[in-house]
């Protein structure tokens, strides 16, 4: 798989590596509150060690205790200064270590709109760590209530990197942290400390070590006969790490990742007979290889969505050309028609519940989302608006539900807060955008955007602030968010 | 010695293939010449040898069919027209009702030929409810043939959504070219 599929290898390599060196940081975080829904909790934690004996705290551990009065901080802004870490004055080390770590570590906790970044000309020299009242007011008056102070020290191949949280105020380390691993894995050990920082104040780690798979035509040939192929893609997060999963040179779309994001799901007109075209539903897994079809028997096979306890994928099938949901086995076992409409019935999505279905139908005139049990019974409306919505995606707890709405002109992206119905927008400005999806930890949300003909991968904050576009390269589709935070 | 082989293999799958056409078309006349000849061939000793006879004499009496060429050129000739939609619409309208019944009538003509109907929608909508919509359309055009007296069997269906656009540009002209059941000749 060429260039892409080793950078990925040693990426892994280099979080495996983490894990196994900084036992006592992953085992703290195993232990953290749960992030999101139960079943999500569960799937989180696959693959971890088990609990271990109590963490034993990494250098000289800060009091913890502090950190309960921080947590009481939750509702507004924290203002954090990030000065650059402290490394060898060496210009190799520093442009591909020390750079990458300051701008990871930077990017990570400006993603997110709990923290604001203090400005860096403000800084202080020499105030660090701040060990006098003056130093700590020298913080506080270039707008920092807390300072990340960092060292990088390299160890062969290897990087040790010590963090310190500090309060300006009482001029302690309201953590204390230290990460090992191959050099490589810099953006690994930043991806970590924000994590570990997110935890601090809010009790649950940022989306930092998530990724979002899409669909991309990037690697379409001119296309002489107006053939457009679409592969399976997968990147961080933040749009690093971009790694081709699919070679079917076919038109692959709606991929769904396993809750514990080893199996992707999507829907491929790829076909070994030539001739025949007949879609089918098919996973790889997330580092590639030969892609597995689930036997069916239906047509259509579009939009699958994998139940939350990774069994059975329920997606829009037909019979004789009538557009129904089903669900089945991974293995094509156990096929069962959940709706019984002459209408359309299409795209549906599992509530992270594992006790619900969101789907679209026109059964009402206009294509709008409902609801079902699992078993296709109780059927209701949830949205009441607009002419055209589709595409629901539930929130991690389940309690909200993004989808692409239309009224007039473009489609946008609405939530709908499910207790109450009451329904916002939160994209704007011209273009269409479409298929959203949630980071697990509910605190953003990604889309497809399409704007002066060109289709994108973007994300904000849920109030639509701090909008970041992922993906360049060709136009790309169907972001899915992993659903597990760590 | 292979290479004869292949070549009188070749030919007789000539004279098969132009023999079966024969029997197929719309007016069999009547060619018992290679019929004749067949049983020439058994008293030699090797099943396959002798020389083939002229396979050109049947094919000149075969009338010539729209089913002749290959099935890209048929495809080019479109004898299959296309059928439009409505946005958000899978009925078939008024004004293509002619169309596809002279589609079925070109179908009578030819038994063997069969057909995919692909169903294309506009980029307006979601790409996911899109891919359900054109399956419809697919479903209602091969639906229409069938009630026209069409087998079932000749007939496939499959939807493409928005994903295959006939026609670019983000406007009327453009999205109507694009909502339609487009006919693929896949066998003849």
């Amino acid at each position: 798989m060429k260039v892409p599929k080793t950078a990925r290898f040693m990426r892994l390599w280099g979080i495996s590596a983490l894990a196994l060196l900084f036992w006592p940081v992953v085992s703290a975080a195993a232990g953290a509150p749960a992030a999101v829904g139960a079943p999500a909790a569960v799937g989180a934690q696959q693959g971890r060690p088990e609990t271990p004996p109590a963490p034993t705290p990494a250098a000289s551990a800060g009091p913890a205790e502090v950190s309960a009065v921080i947590t009481q901080e939750g509702g507004r802004r924290i203002p954090l200064a990030i000065p650059p870490a402290i490394a060898p004055i060496d210009p190799v080390f520093q442009a591909q270590t020390a750079d990458r770590f300051d701008k990871t570590l930077a990017s990570d906790l400006g993603f997110l709109p709990n923290f604001i970044l203090a400005d860096s000309s403000l800084f202080p020299k020499g105030a660090r760590p701040p060990a006098t009242k003056e130093q700590g007011d020298a913080w506080s008056a270039a707008g920092a209530q807390f300072l990340v102070d960092t060292q990088i020290q390299p160890n062969g191949e290897q990087v040790t990197v010590t963090a310190q949280l500090y309060d300006v105020r009482t001029l302690k380390p309201v953590l204390s942290k230290r990460y090992q691993a191959g050099s490589k894995s810099i953006r690994v050990i930043a991806h970590y400390l924000a994590n570990d920082i997110v935890r601090q104040f809010f009790g649950q780690p940022g989306p930092f070590m998530t990724s979002i798979v899409f669909t991309s035509d990037r690697d379409s040939r001119t296309p002489k006969d107006g053939r457009v192929v679409k592969e399976v893609y997968m990147m961080d997060f933040d749009g690093e790490n971009q790694t081709r999963l699919t070679y079917q040179s076919s038109l692959s779309m709606a991929p769904d990742i396993t809750r514990d994001g080893s199996k992707i799901f999507f829907q491929s007109f790829y076909s070994r007979a030539p001739g025949s075209i007949a879609p089918g539903i098919f996973s790889i897994g997330r580092e590639g290889g030969q892609p597995k079809q689930v036997p069916l028997s239906t047509g259509l096979n579009a939009s699958p969505s994998i139940s939350p306890d990774g069994k059975s994928v329920v997606f829009a099938g037909s019979i004789k050309g009538n557009p129904e949901i089903f669900s089945v086995n991974l293995d094509g076992g156990n096929l069962k028609r959940l709706t019984e409409s002459a209408s359309i019935d299409s795209t549906p999505r599992w509530a992270p519940n594992g006790r619900e279905i969101a789907f679209t139908s026109n059964r009402q005139g206009s294509p709008q989302i409902y609801l079902m049990d699992s078993e296709g019974a109780n059927v209701r409306r949830v949205t009441m608006a607009g002419n055209w919505n589709d595409e629901a995606a539930f929130s991690p707890k389940g309690d909200k539900l993004a989808f692409s709405c239309r009224n007039e002109g473009d489609f946008q992206i609405c939530v709908t807060d499910m207790a109450s119905g009451r329904t916002f927008q939160i994209s704007n400005g011209g273009g269409s955008h479409e298929n959203p999806t949630w980071s697990p930890d509910g605190s953003r949300i990604a889309w497809q955007m399409r704007k002066n003909g060109s289709t994108q991968i973007v994300s904000a904050n849920i109030d639509g602030s701090g909008l970041k576009t992922l993906t360049s390269l060709g136009n790309n589709y169907s972001p899915v968010w992993s659903k597990a935070l760590d | 010695m292979k290479h004869l082989h292949r070549s009188l293999g070749l030919s007789l799958t000539a004279l098969f293939v132009v023999v079966g056409l024969g029997c197929c078309a719309k007016k069999p006349t009547p060619t018992p010449a290679p019929e004749v000849k067949a049983p020439k061939v058994e008293p030699t000793p090797v099943p396959e040898p002798v020389k083939t006879p002229p396979p050109f004499k049947p094919a000149e009496t075969k009338p010539v069919t729209d089913i002749d060429a290959s099935l890209d050129e048929i495809n080019r000739k479109g004898y299959v027209k296309d059928v439009f939609f409505d946005f958000d619409d899978d009925a078939i309208r008024a004004d293509m009702r002619d169309v596809l019944e002279g589609n079925a009538a070109w179908l009578k003509k030819y038994p063997t030929v069969k057909i995919r109907v692909e169903g294309h929608c506009d980029e307006r909508g979601t790409a996911q409810y899109n891919m359900a919509l054109g399956e419809r359309r697919a479903a209602q055009v091969k639906n229409y043939l069938v009630r026209l007296g069409l087998e079932e069997g000749r007939i496939e269906t499959v939807s493409f959504g928005k994903e295959k656009p006939f026609a670019t540009g983000s406007n009327e002209e453009a999205w109507s070219q694009n909502r339609r059941g487009h006919f693929v000749v896949i066998a003849k």
